[in-house]
């Protein structure tokens, strides 16, 4: 405790008429604070020049200024890369469905080709066939259309004669609810379609329910 | 350039206010990560990197502390970093090689004191340079190490004991 008030008193804390009446009074601590200050006067000497590093600081700032810019244009490209990569890999290669609309699909200029198939498609959706030209399309494939008119209220009407000698059918369609409007695009993007009809076309006045699965260019 | 306008402009990456500020703080800065590594090349090391990290976190620096005491932590963490790397590479352990040369620039008595700084631990060692070389007060060495002024007070008296039990048995105070 003496000592720890002569350590304070050296830098000018403490009570200064207690230490110096201890100072008087105990030789042993008289010895210790002489030797303390000498110590501190000592040490107050013991500064070392440093070295001027400034030249050395600032090209190092310089370098990782640099260093900093190429990782940063390299990251930045590395993320881009990424995202190309994800998004070819995971939005434009894979067949992925497409809800169509009426508008869009009559404002094109370009057909998609189309298949009919009865075979079921890997992605199903059901859509509303609004757009008799597309389905015409499709069934003059399977014969020949020979009456076609709009009914109105998204309902539709073709006839068809079908290859061969088979009987003439009257097909009533009428539209569906479009499952998936948010992922309607262009028809100039379409690359194709595959429509599934029933596995027989349906008797006179029946409706009919057509899949279809479109595939993005 | 005044220390506030300093801070501002670095902030900004001025590049006159870079080489103010280095050389306003080097040889303080110096000398306190000198006396605790007690080698030469690791203290330039430190105190370079020291100026990089400084210049990289100054936008953080909101003035709640001194800048000194600011520089003086990035310094000790600084080397703290450094010793750690060594040590993982076995280069050098946290404790002070024995084959560091003694500074040449020293009299007799400062060699005694050095040599008895080195017996020292390291924070009884920081806490003479502190106050005993680069002559701060209680107040601000409590920030630096971010102790209580108490604490400041009892450690230092205790390494000043432990200090002067070294050079007397070196004879330091017969040699006056």
């Amino acid at each position: 405790m003496m000592k720890e008030k002569i350590s304070k008193y050296i830098d000018g804390e403490g009570n200064k008429e207690e230490l110096e009446k201890l100072l008087k009074e105990d030789p042993e601590s008289k010895e210790y604070f002489e030797q303390l200050l000498l110590m501190k006067s000592t040490l107050s000497e013991m500064n070392v020049q440093s070295p001027d590093v400034l030249n050395k600081v600032l090209e190092k700032d310089k370098k990782h200024k640099i260093v900093f810019r190429y990782r940063f244009a390299f990251a930045s490209l590395f993320a881009v890369a990424i995202v190309s990569v994800l998004f070819l890999t995971f939005y434009n290669f894979k067949p992925q469905e497409k809800g169509i609309t009426t508008p869009q699909l009559r404002s094109g200029t370009q057909n998609p080709s189309f298949e009919i198939t009865a075979v079921k498609p890997e992605i199903n959706i059901s859509i509303g066939v609004r757009d008799d030209e597309i389905l015409l399309s499709i069934l003059e494939r399977h014969g020949t259309i020979t009456g076609s008119s709009v009914k109105g209220n998204g309902e539709f009407q073709d006839e068809l004669q079908p290859e061969g000698n088979a009987t003439q059918k009257v097909l009533y369609y009428k539209i569906v609810a479009n499952e998936i409007p948010q992922l309607v695009k262009d028809i100039e993007k379409i690359k194709g379609a595959t429509i599934t009809l029933p596995e027989a076309l349906p008797e006179d006045n029946t409706e009919v329910e057509i899949i279809i699965n479109i595939y993005e260019k | 350039m005044k220390e506030k306008e300093i801070i501002e402009r670095l902030k900004k990456g001025d590049i006159t206010a870079k080489e103010c500020f280095v050389r306003e703080y080097q040889n303080l800065i110096f000398n306190a990560i000198f006396q605790v590594s007690r080698d030469r090349v690791i203290t330039e090391d430190v105190l370079q990197e020291t100026f990089l990290r400084a210049f990289k976190y100054i936008k953080g620096f909101k003035g709640e502390a001194n800048i000194t005491t600011w520089l003086y932590r990035i310094a000790m963490n600084t080397l703290k970093d450094e010793f750690k790397k060594r040590k993982a590479v076995n280069m050098l352990d946290n404790s002070i090689s024995e084959d560091i040369p003694i500074e040449y620039s020293f009299d007799e008595k400062k060699k005694i004191i050095w040599e008895g700084l080195k017996r020292l631990s390291e924070n009884e060692r920081e806490i003479i340079t502190l106050v005993d070389i680069r002559g701060f007060s209680y107040e601000e060495t409590a920030k630096m190490l971010d102790v209580l002024v108490g604490t400041v007070r009892s450690r230092l008296a205790r390494s000043r004991e432990h200090l002067r039990d070294e050079i007397l048995k070196m004879d330091f105070f017969d040699k006056i």
